[in-house]
C-alpha cells in the first residue's frame, strides 16, 4: 500500500489527537534538554512524548 | 496521560529474537540476564505460534503487591520501575509474576540472587546520574523521546510498544484486514478490562 | 575459563520451566537447548560485557549529549539490505537505532542486525596476524605475513604453476572488493578463485540466466506486497530472511494471499503457511509437474503469455503428462488432492510470486529444480509483472554482488564468461595490454578454462594428479572470508587441509580453518576488518545497491581486505597494472575509484550508472523512497528506484528521452508494462535469433526454425513494437538509428571493434552509447527475446526428477536414475557410481540440513556474539519421535550421527515432529568440535568463539550439480543411536 493510502487509514480523530500531542511534544521537548528530570527517587512522572521519532514508528507499524 | 503498553501480535512473531538481543545490544545486559524472550508454543506442529514476553507493566502489578520492601513504583503513565537499592533479591515478584518477568543476575540460594533486573519499558530508573542510571537500569529511551528497542526493530512489527491506545488501534486495523483476531497475547491478564 | 560452570543454572532451569507452565508445558527448541547448555562461558561473557559497558557509559557522559554522530551502514547478515544506523561518539559505536527511513526494512531487524554492535565490541577477534610454529600459534607483524605467504606463492608458482594456489573469496565482500579480487587473481594468472555462491544459489544463477537472460532475483521484497499468492519452496525466510517476513505477511494480510509452503520440514515459515505441503526431500521437479499436471490438465496456463513471450512450453508438457497424482504422490509423498489444490490456487490468484532458497538449489538436480520453478511461473504467465516474479532470497549480504563481479571460477566480471573477446573487453577496461595478461597465465587454454569450483578444492588437492586436467595440485589455498564448515565432506577437507603446503585464512575470525586440521606449519591467519570498519557499496537481493559509511576505525591490527590485497599485489609484482587507474594512499586503495572502474566495465548487467556520487545521494535521501515502489517520489532522487538496482543502463548522466540524466534502476525484470528509461523491460534476446529443435530427445520433425525473439511484446515506448536480438553498432545501422550516435561514441566504438566495429555490442561499447541510442528508441540494449522453457545446452533440457545419489528409494533408481560419471571443471564428477552402491539398509534415514536465526554461515562471527550465542547454545539434531522411538533415544540425549560415507557428529537429540517421518534435521553453523572431539584448544587464545558444537557438513556425503557443482547438502543418507 502506498503511503498515501496508509495515511487514509488513520482516521480523523487520531490525526487530530497527533497534531495536538505533537504541540504538546514540542514544548516537553524543550523542557527535556536533560532527560534526567526524574531528580528524586521513586519520580512518577511521565517522560513519553509522542515525537517525530513516536510517530514515525507507529506510522510503519501501521504498514 | 497515555498508557504504556506492550502487544504482541502472535499472528506475526516470527520467533526472530530481534527484541531480545535488540534488548541486549541496548542495556548491555550480560549474558544470563534476559528481560525480554520469545516463547514458542506447540514447538514445530500445526499450530506453532511464538510469543515474545517481558514485563507487561501490568496496571496493578502482582510484583509489587508482594514486594517485601515495597521497592516498585509505577509512574504516570503506567511503567511498573523498581528501586535497585532497596531490593534485597527475595524473589518474590518472581513467583507472583505471571509473565516471568523478573531476573536474577546471580542465583545462588534463597536471598543472595542479587538484585532483581527487568524490563523498564526502556524508560531507565530512579537515579539523577545518567552513568548510574545506564549501568543500573540501562537507557533511558522514553526521555529522548523514543519508545522501546524491542518494539521498534521487530522484524515484523509484530510486538508494538507505546500509547496503549494507538497500539491497540494498530492492532485492531490488523484484525480487521484479517477478519479474525486472536494474537494480543496477555493482554487479558495485564490490562484486565481492556479490550484486547 | 570458557567452560566453567556458572553457577546461575539452578535459577535460569527454574526460569525456563515457569515458562513452560505458562505455555501449556509445551517445551520450545531454545527452552529445551537452554535446560543443558545452560550458562557455558557465562561468567567470561559477563565480565567483558562489564568492561565494555561501563566504556559505554563513559563514553555517554563523557560529552554528555554532545557529537553524538549518526552513521548509516548495511547489516553484513543476510540479503535484505536493512539499514544499521550506529551512533558514534568519540570513535565508540555506542548504540543503534532502528532506520526507520529504510524503505528495505524500515527499522527492522533480526536477532542478528539487532546485534551488530558487538562488532564494536569484538572481544573474540582475531588480533593481529599469526602463523603456527611447530603446532603453536604466534604473533608476528604485517610485514612478516605478506612476506613469508608470498614468498611461499612465488616459489609454487615456480614449481607447480600459478593453478596451484586457490582464492577462496567471500560474499562477504563489498562489490568493490569482490571486484578487487577477481582481479587479484585475474593478474596472479588463475581462474581458480570462488565464494559461497558457489554453494548457495549457483544453480539459481546458472539456471535462471539461461531460462530468461538474468540469474537473480527478478522482483524486491517490497514488490511481494503486491503479491496475490505466496509459494514458498526450500526457503524458511523466517529464520533465514526475518525482515523479509514483514512483506510476505502483509500480503497475507491485506490481499488475503494464501501462503503455500513447501518443505520437508515444518519450518517457522510454514507455521505461518496458509497450505503446508510436506514433501520427501529431493522430490522438487516431481512435486511441480505434479502441480503443472492439474494446471495443464484444466488449461488454467497463460496462452497468450506462453505464446507471446516462452519458448518450448509444449516440450516440457510431453514430460509433465507422465506425471499423474498417482506417480507424484509415489515419488513426493504429497496427495495429489493437495496438489490440485495448490494448482488451483495459484491460477485463480494472480500474480503469485514464487520463493525458493538453499532447500532448492543444493541438490545433484539443483538447476534442474529451480528451472522447473521458472517453468511453473512462466505457465502462469508471473514472470514480468509486479506481485509476481522469481523471487530468489539470497543468502549474504553480498553474495549477489560478489557474483555479479565473477568471484567464481568460470567468469570475469559481469558474467563475460572467460572467451578471448571477454578478456580483451577487460584489458581494455583495466588499461592493460591483452598479452600482458596473457603471459600472466600458464596458457591461453588455461586462461579460457573454468577453474575448480570451490565445492571441490579439497578434490583440488587429494584428487590423483594424472585425473585433474591442470599442470598441478593445489598446493596454497585462501580462506579469505570463507568458513569451511559450510563445505560438505568434513573428513576429506580435513585431509585436504592436512595435505596443504600453505593454509592462509584471512578473516576476522579464526574460524574452523584454523583448527580442524593437524597442520603445525605454513599456517597464517590475517586479522580482516569487518564491513562495519570501511566503505563501499554493497547489493541486496533484489538488485539495489547502498553505499556503508565507515562506523569505527578497524580494530586492533585488522586491515581492510581491499589494503590486504593491495599488499599482496605490491609483494608479487603486479600493482602497478592492477592499481593502474585507482589511487592508494597509505597501501589503502580508494574505494571510489574502484566503483567508477567497475562502472566502465559492468555493461552486460547495468553496472554502470551506479556512480558513488548517486549511490550516497540515495543512502542520504533514503526517506524520499517509496515502501512498495521503491521509487523516489520528489528529493533530489526524484524518479529513481532505490539503490539503482540493476540493471542501471549507460553511464551515470545518460541522458534519457524523459530530458532526466541517469537510468533510473530497475525495479522488477523484463517488466514490459514500462518504458525502458523507466526500469521496464523484457526477457533478453541471448539464444539466436532463431533456432532448430537441438536436443537428440526432442528433435521435432518439421523443419523450420523456431523464432526466439518475442512476438506483439514490448516494453512500453518500443519503437520497433516486437522482438529484436541485442543492440550492436550493426543492429543500429540496420535501422538507421547509428546517426544517433554522437562522434565521440562513434569513435569509442571503432577503437573496440577495429575492422569488425558493426560487431561491437551494449556490452563492450565503453562508451555507453549504443545502450543510450537503443533506450532513446525504447529498446531493451539486450534485446527482446523469449524466455526458455528448455535449456537446450544443459544436460536435462526439460529438468528430469533424477533420485539423489544417497536416495532411500532403491526401488525408484532404475526408474530415475541419476546422470552419468563426468569430468567437469578439470575434476572427475561422479553420479552414477556413487548411486549404485546401496546404502540404504544401513543408513535408513534421510539427512537434510538448514539455518537458525541466531546464525549465519559457518556461524564463527555469530557464536561469538554473546547476545546470540546465549540463545542456541548447543549443536543438535531433529529427529521424529517414530524414529527416536524405534531407536531408544530419548529427547535431549546425545547421539551420534553417522553420515552415508562414514563421517559422524555427536549432538544432542531433539525429538520433534518438525520433521517428517525418516527423515532428520541438522543446523550447519556449528563448528569447533570434530568427531566427537573439542577442538577449543586449538584456536589462539581468546579468539575461539562462544560456541562450539559439531558440524552438520562432517557428516554430509559426495554429490554435486551436474552445472555449476553445487554440493548436495540437503538430501543424504545417515544412521543415528545413542551415544
Amino acid at each position: 500500500m502506498k503511503k498515501t493510502d496508509e495515511k487514509a487509514i488513520t482516521d480523523r480523530r487520531s490525526f487530530l489527537k497527533l497534531a495536538g500531542a505533537g504541540v504538546a511534544a514540542g514544548g516537553a521537548a524543550a523542557a527535556a534538554g536533560a532527560p534526567a528530570t526524574a531528580a528524586e527517587d521513586k519520580s512518577r512522572e511521565g517522560l513519553y512524548r509522542e515525537t517525530d521519532h513516536v510517530k514515525r514508528y507507529y506510522e510503519l507499524a501501521r504498514f | 496521560m497515555a498508557r504504556m503498553k506492550f502487544l504482541c501480535d502472535a499472528e506475526r512473531c516470527i520467533e526472530c529474537n530481534a527484541c531480545v538481543t535488540a534488548c541486549k545490544n541496548e542495556h548491555e545486559v550480560p549474558w544470563g540476564i534476559n528481560r525480554r524472550r520469545v516463547v514458542t508454543i506447540n514447538d514445530g506442529k500445526p499450530g506453532e505460534r511464538s510469543i515474545s514476553v517481558a514485563c507487561m507493566h501490568c496496571s496493578d502489578a502482582p510484583c509489587a503487591a508482594v514486594c517485601p520492601v515495597d521497592c516498585f513504583y509505577q509512574t504516570e503513565e503506567g511503567v511498573v520501575l523498581h528501586n535497585k537499592d532497596l531490593c534485597i533479591g527475595c524473589g518474590y515478584c518472581f513467583y507472583a509474576c505471571p509473565f516471568g518477568a523478573p531476573q536474577y543476575p546471580q542465583a545462588s540460594n534463597f536471598g543472595s540472587r542479587g538484585k532483581m533486573d527487568k524490563c523498564t519499558f526502556c524508560a531507565g530508573g530512579p537515579e539523577t546520574n545518567q552513568d548510574v542510571m545506564f549501568r543500573k537500569y540501562g537507557r533511558n529511551r522514553l526521555a529522548e523521546g523514543k519508545l522501546p528497542l524491542c518494539a521498534e526493530m521487530c522484524s515484523t512489527k509484530a510486538l508494538l510498544a507505546g500509547d496503549g491506545d494507538v497500539v491497540s488501534n494498530i492492532y485492531r486495523e490488523r484484525v480487521v484486514a484479517r477478519g479474525f483476531g486472536s494474537g494480543a497475547w496477555g493482554w487479558g491478564k495485564a490490562y484486565p478490562g481492556t479490550p484486547g | 575459563m570458557l567452560r566453567k560452570k556458572a553457577n546461575g543454572a539452578a535459577g535460569r532451569a527454574r526460569l525456563s520451566s515457569a515458562l513452560h507452565v505458562e505455555t501449556h508445558g509445551t517445551v520450545d527448541r531454545r527452552a529445551f537447548l537452554r535446560r543443558s547448555g545452560l550458562a557455558i562461558g557465562g561468567l567470561a561473557a559477563a565480565s567483558s560485557l562489564v568492561t565494555t559497558r561501563v566504556q559505554r557509559a563513559e563514553a555517554q557522559s563523557a560529552a554528555a549529549n554532545s557529537n553524538v554522530e549518526i552513521r548509516k551502514s548495511v547489516c553484513t547478515h543476510c540479503s535484505v539490505g536493512c539499514t544499521i544506523l550506529a551512533e558514534v561518539q568519540n570513535g565508540v559505536w555506542i548504540g543503534q537505532e532502528p532506520g526507520f527511513d529504510s524503505p528495505l526494512n524500515l527499522g527492522a531487524h533480526c536477532a542478528k542486525g539487532a546485534s551488530a554492535r558487538e562488532h564494536a565490541h569484538g572481544d573474540r577477534r582475531l588480533k593481529y596476524p599469526m602463523k603456527l610454529v611447530a603446532g603453536k600459534w604466534e604473533r608476528i607483524n604485517w610485514d612478516q605475513a605478506i612476506n613469508e605467504i608470498g614468498d611461499k606463492m612465488l616459489q609454487i608458482r615456480q614449481t607447480s604453476g600459478p593453478d596451484s594456489v586457490y582464492f577462496l573469496g567471500s560474499a562477504k565482500f563489498s562489490n568493490e572488493q569482490s571486484y578487487l579480487f577477481r582481479k587479484l587473481y585475474a593478474f596472479w594468472g588463475s581462474n581458480n578463485g570462488d565464494h559461497q555462491a558457489r554453494i548457495c544459489h549457483s544453480t539459481t544463477v546458472a539456471g535462471v540466466a539461461q531460462t530468461w537472460g538474468y540469474g537473480a532475483m527478478t522482483n524486491s521484497y517490497n514488490d511481494i506486497q503486491s503479491s496475490k499468492a505466496i509459494f514458498m519452496i526450500g526457503s524458511n525466510a523466517a529464520e533465514a530472511h526475518p525482515v523479509s517476513v514483514q512483506f510476505l505477511l502483509r500480503a497475507k494480510e491485506q490481499n488475503n494471499a494464501p501462503l503455500i509452503v513447501c518443505d520437508p520440514r515444518f519450518t517457522r515459515t510454514a507455521a505461518h503457511a496458509s497450505e503446508y505441503v510436506r514433501f520427501r526431500p529431493g522430490t522438487d521437479i516431481a512435486l511441480i509437474w505434479g502441480i503443472l499436471h492439474h494446471i495443464f490438465e484444466n488449461g488454467w496456463e497463460d496462452k497468450d503469455y506462453i505464446n507471446k513471450r516462452v519458448w518450448g512450453m509444449e516440450w516440457v508438457r510431453e514430460e509433465v503428462k507422465k506425471w499423474t497424482p498417482e506417480e507424484v504422490e509415489s515419488v513426493t509423498g504429497v496427495p495429489g488432492s493437495q496438489l490440485r489444490r495448490v494448482a488451483r490456487t495459484l491460477a485463480s490468484n494472480k500474480p503469485a510470486t514464487l520463493i525458493w532458497c538453499m532447500g532448492s538449489t543444493q541438490h545433484s538436480v539443483g538447476n534442474a529444480n529451480v528451472r522447473a520453478y521458472c517453468i511453473l511461473q512462466l505457465a502462469l504467465g508471473n514472470i514480468g509483472v509486479s506481485g509476481g516474479g522469481a523471487n530468489i532470497f539470497r543468502g549474504h549480504d553480498n553474495v549477489q554482488g560478489a557474483t555479479d563481479f565473477g568471484v567464481e571460477p568460470g567468469t570475469l566480471p559481469g558474467y563475460y564468461g572467460l572467451s578471448e573477446g571477454a578478456w580483451k573487453h577487460w584489458s581494455r577496461v583495466w588499461d592493460v595490454p591483452y598479452d600482458y595478461m596473457l603471459a600472466r597465465f600458464k596458457d591461453q587454454k588455461l586462461m579460457q578454462a573454468a577453474g575448480i569450483p570451490l565445492s571441490r578444492w579439497c578434490d583440488g588437492v587429494l584428487e590423483d594428479k594424472a585425473n585433474v586436467d591442470q599442470p598441478d595440485l593445489l598446493k596454497a589455498v585462501f580462506f579469505w572470508g570463507h568458513a569451511p564448515n559450510s563445505q560438505t565432506r568434513g573428513p576429506d577437507m580435513k585431509k585436504a587441509f592436512d595435505k596443504l603446503d600453505l593454509l592462509v585464512v584471512v578473516d576476522p575470525y579464526p574460524t574452523a580453518s584454523a583448527v580442524m586440521h593437524d597442520r603445525t606449519d605454513n599456517t597464517y591467519l590475517l586479522p580482516a576488518a569487518t564491513q562495519y570498519e570501511t566503505v563501499g557499496s554493497v547489493t541486496a537481493s533484489n538488485r539495489s545497491l547502498q553505499w556503508r559509511d565507515k562506523v569505527f576505525e578497524p580494530f586492533f591490527e585488522a586491515k581492510t581486505d581491499h589494503e590486504i590485497m593491495y599488499l599482496f599485489a605490491k609483494k608479487l609484482g603486479f600493482d602497478k597494472e592492477m592499481f593502474k587507474h585507482i589511487k592508494v594512499e597509505k597501501n589503502e586503495p580508494l574505494v571510489e575509484d574502484i566503483t567508477l572502474e567497475f562502472n566502465r566495465g559492468m555493461w552486460t548487467i547495468g553496472y554502470t550508472g551506479q556512480s558513488p556520487d548517486r549511490l550516497k545521494l540515495h543512502m542520504a535521501n533514503q526517506h524520499t523512497f517509496d515502501r512498495l515502489t521503491l521509487k523516489a517520489n520528489g528529493g533530489p532522487c526524484d524518479g529513481d528506484y532505490y539503490g539503482l538496482p540493476w540493471p542501471c543502463w549507460g553511464t551515470a548522466d545518460m541522458a534519457l528521452p524523459s530530458g532526466k540524466k541517469g537510468h533510473p534502476g530497475t525495479p522488477n525484470l523484463y517488466d514490459p508494462s514500462k518504458h525502458v528509461q523507466d526500469g521496464g523491460l523484457n526477457f533478453r534476446a541471448l539464444w539466436g535469433a532463431t533456432v532448430k529443435g537441438q536436443s537428440e530427445k526432442h528433435t521435432r520433425n518439421d523443419d523450420n526454425l523456431d523464432n526466439m525473439l518475442a512476438v506483439d511484446s514490448y516494453p512500453v515506448g518500443n519503437e520497433i513494437k516486437g522482438g529484436h536480438p541485442a543492440v550492436s553498432l550493426g543492429l543500429l545501422k540496420k535501422l538507421g538509428w547509428d546517426g544517433d550516435l554522437t562522434p565521440e561514441e562513434l569513435a569509442t566504438i571503432q577503437r573496440v571493434g577495429g575492422d569488425k566495429a558493426d560487431a561491437v555490442t551494449f556490452t563492450t561499447d565503453l562508451s555507453g552509447g549504443l545502450q543510450r541510442v537503443a533506450i532513446k528508441h525504447g529498446l531493451a540494449p539486450f534485446g527482446n527475446g523469449k524466455a526458455r522453457a528448455a535449456v537446450w545446452n544443459f544436460p536435462d533440457p526439460v529438468p528430469l526428477h533424477r533420485e539423489p545419489l544417497y536416495t532411500p528409494r532403491r526401488d525408484l533408481v532404475a526408474k530415475y536414475p541419476t546422470h552419468t560419471d563426468r569430468k567437469l571443471n578439470r575434476l572427475p564428477l561422479l553420479f552414477e557410481s556413487i548411486q549404485k552402491r546401496d546404502v540404504s539398509k544401513e543408513y535408513p534415514i534421510i539427512l537434510t540440513s538448514g539455518r537458525l536465526v541466531e546464525y549465519e554461515g559457518g556461524g564463527d562471527e555469530s557464536r561469538s556474539n554473546p547476545w546470540l550465542a546465549e540463545l542456541q547454545q548447543n549443536m543438535f539434531v531433529e529427529i521424529h519421535p517414530t524414529d527416536a522411538n524405534n531407536l531408544g533415544i530419548k529427547d535431549g540425549q546425545m547421539v551420534w550421527v553417522e553420515g552415508a560415507e562414514k563421517g559422524k557428529v555427536r549432538v544432542m537429540a531433539m525429538v520433534t515432529e518438525r520433521v517428517g517421518k525418516g527423515v532428520a534435521f541438522m543446523p550447519f553453523h556449528f563448528a569447533g568440535h570434530f568427531q566427537g572431539k573439542d577442538l577449543r584448544s586449538k584456536y589462539p587464545q581468546g579468539a575461539d568463539p562462544y560456541v562450539l558444537g559439531e558440524a552438520a557438513n562432517t557428516a554430509t556425503t559426495y554429490g554435486y550439480d551436474v552445472v555449476t557443482q553445487m554440493q548436495e547438502t540437503k538430501t543424504t543418507l545417515c544412521k543415528i543411536w545413542r551415544a
